[in-house]
């Protein structure tokens, strides 16, 4: 019921925002759930799964070793565009969500759409 | 000189224990909560860092990388320059040595010299004759010393690296006598 609801937020985004590329989620542990893409070079769940939950993890080790704070978000800045990553609880579980921009779209208005993404999440 | 040891190895090895017991700085680890049951509730995503110095400017950097194929750009990110190989197996997965092999070749196949000392852990749960260990892996083509392993211990874990240590000289020493 919950990955309906989510593939229909997916769906909502992808069609609202045409400079959204990609929409991912995926467990801390790097196991994917859902993907909806539009990307030209098609990327595979499993591999986006992978790197994203690493990203995650490393941002994670860099704030608590460096940084001394909680996570946020992971960004990877492009010449074609924006990976951000933000990590999300749903029903006791730690997810990875993660979306593709371009480089038409700004950080900042890319950074609260995952942020309001993740929060719509969170709530189902 | 900076001496690049990667620890690869099937899930719950103890590829990130053996890194923390040996390591003299806190590591960097990646673990997180495991989603499906593997045996354990931590697994490492990203990448394990520790380092051990063994004199002025000579030192060797611990990296630990997930096993499962999936995490391969891991893998490509840390196969270059590697001094030297450990293969931790679970005394259980030993049925499967091609997945080993696999990973094996992916960090030790196009290098010179690259020495692999392998593991066999959780040896206290499952008993295990590491002579059968090492002809399994020597009929893949692949010759390195086994040991049993307790990745909580300094002592044992040091034993893999005093290997490899040991394997480096004998090299060196048989570079050596070839040129004179």
């Amino acid at each position: 019921m919950k990955k309906e609801e989510i593939n229909k937020l997916f769906e909502g985004l992808l069609n609202k925002y045409f400079d959204l590329k990609m929409v991912s989620l995926c467990t801390s542990d790097g196991f994917g759930i859902l993907h909806q893409s539009r990307l030209d070079d098609e990327v595979e769940l499993d591999r986006v799964s992978a790197i994203t939950s690493s990203l995650v993890s490393l941002g994670n080790a860099s704030s608590k070793q460096i940084i001394g704070g909680n996570l946020h978000s992971t960004i990877v800045e492009t010449d074609n565009g924006n990976l951000l990553i933000k990590k999300l609880k749903l029903a006791e579980k730690e997810l990875v969500l993660s979306i593709v921009t371009s480089k038409k779209m700004l950080l900042g208005e890319a950074n609260y759409l995952i942020t309001m993404c993740a929060k719509n999440i969170a709530l189902m | 000189m900076y001496r690049k040891l990667v620890v690869i190895g099937d899930v719950g090895a103890g590829k990130s224990t053996l890194i923390r017991t040996l390591s003299e700085i806190e590591t960097v680890d990646t673990d997180v909560t495991s989603s499906k049951n593997i045996g354990k509730p931590l697994t490492t995503v990203g990448i394990d860092y520790g380092r051990i110095t063994l004199g002025e400017g000579d030192a060797i950097g611990l990296y630990g990388v997930p096993g499962q194929k999936r995490y391969s750009f891991i893998w490509d990110m840390v196969k270059e320059d590697i001094w030297a190989c450990i293969l931790l197996v679970k005394a259980e997965h030993l049925r499967a040595p091609d997945k080993l092999i696999d990973l094996i070749n992916v960090f030790i196949n196009d290098k010179e010299y690259c020495p692999l000392a392998i593991g066999v852990t959780h040896t206290d749960i499952k008993a295990i004759n590491q002579v059968v260990i090492q002809k399994v892996l020597q009929e893949k083509g692949v010759n390195a010393p086994v040991f049993s392993v307790d990745a909580r211990k300094k002592q044992s874990s040091l034993l893999l690296l005093h290997t490899l240590l040991s394997m480096h000289n004998a090299n060196d020493f048989s570079k050596r006598e070839n040129m004179a």
